[in-house]
């Protein structure tokens, strides 16, 4: 055990503590220079200007519309040529049983004889010619 | 631009008061309004403080330069929002610096004395180790073996010499926890140090 008139008191304690706090805290001329610099550039950052706002999509129809009608196409292109082809094979068996178009009359037509004078070699494909 | 930090009507007085009693704060909003001498004030009167807290935590000089400007990163970017209600300027840094130094102590996970421990009588080594110094080298090694948390408490009391109540809100714990904390520090320096009276100066007292 330590004998008590060694020990330290409360009051030489208390002298200690003055000591230390009478030395100054030196601080290295570097880590100033190091924290001045981070003030600045945090300073710099905050007064950059903000970056614009992004531009709002168009609201306008005329893009909008044609961008529908492009979407269509892709839809009622080949809806359209089925309903055109099954209307032309219905229409034309409809006319030939109803008398409208006969072999002959076909035949007969401008049609048929300016395709023969035209190509002549289609007479070996049209009957009667 | 300069931030009016006020806001409420009724925290307005408060904060105004606070602001003014608390030069940092004033210094601090002119720093975040754009004026560049505010930091150089401020770094000239917080960083020698912090930096001397960091280096009696820490025990490394180099640790304790890296925390300070830590530290004071933390104060520039906090600067636009800073609500002077809240604590004074240096509370804050005491604060943050003392957490930055405690992570750091843990993560190296020093050799120090338990946290509830108290020396019934130095051991030689710690004697020896000690001879040959001035009071203030004595004082910083028997610092240096103190747990971590008494550590603190008796540097802010002692050294940087902040009332108990401001201690508590640094430390984030009661004035009551304090006072024991600094009381139990200073027993254990007092013990750390006694054998060296006479080396130390004091045998004529």
């Amino acid at each position: 055990m330590t004998e008590p008139e060694n020990r330290l008191t409360e009051t030489d304690l208390d002298r200690m503590f003055q000591a230390v706090r009478a030395e100054p805290d030196v601080v290295p001329l570097a880590l100033m220079d190091r924290i001045a610099r981070d003030a600045s550039r945090e300073q710099a950052l905050r007064s950059e200007p903000e970056p614009l706002p992004r531009p709002k999509p168009r609201s306008w129809r005329v893009p909008s519309l044609s961008a529908a009608v492009h979407r269509a196409m892709h839809l009622l292109l080949p809806v359209g040529l089925t309903a055109s082809t099954l209307m032309g094979v219905w229409f034309g068996g409809w006319a030939m049983d109803n008398g409208l178009v006969s072999t002959d009359a076909l035949l007969g037509s401008d049609l048929a004889f300016n395709l023969a004078y035209q190509l002549p070699a289609l007479t070996d494909y049209l009957v009667g010619y | 631009m300069f931030r009016a930090v006020p806001v409420t009507s009724q925290g307005m007085k408060m904060a105004f008061d606070q602001t003014v009693s608390d030069p940092d704060a004033v210094l601090l909003a002119r720093y975040a309004g754009g004026d560049r001498h505010a930091s150089a004030e401020l770094v000239q009167r917080l960083t020698p403080r912090i930096l001397g807290l960091a280096r009696r935590l820490l025990q490394d000089g180099a640790e304790a330069e890296d925390v300070t400007q830590e530290a004071m990163l933390r104060l520039w970017r906090i600067a636009p929002d800073w609500d002077p209600g809240r604590a004074r300027v240096s509370t804050w840094l005491y604060r943050v610096a003392s957490n930055l130094c405690i992570d750091r102590q843990r993560r190296k996970k020093p050799a120090e004395l338990a946290e509830d421990w108290e020396v019934a009588d130095p051991t030689p080594d710690v004697t020896h180790v000690m001879q040959g110094r001035t009071r203030v080298a004595a004082l910083e090694d028997a610092l240096a073996h103190l747990p971590l948390r008494q550590r603190q408490a008796v540097v802010l009391r002692h050294l940087d010499g902040l009332a108990n109540p401001e201690i508590a809100e640094i430390m984030g714990i009661s004035v009551e926890a304090v006072e024991s904390l600094s009381a139990r520090g200073k027993r254990t320096l007092t013990t750390l140090l006694s054998g060296r009276k006479e080396e130390l100066g004091f045998a004529d007292d």
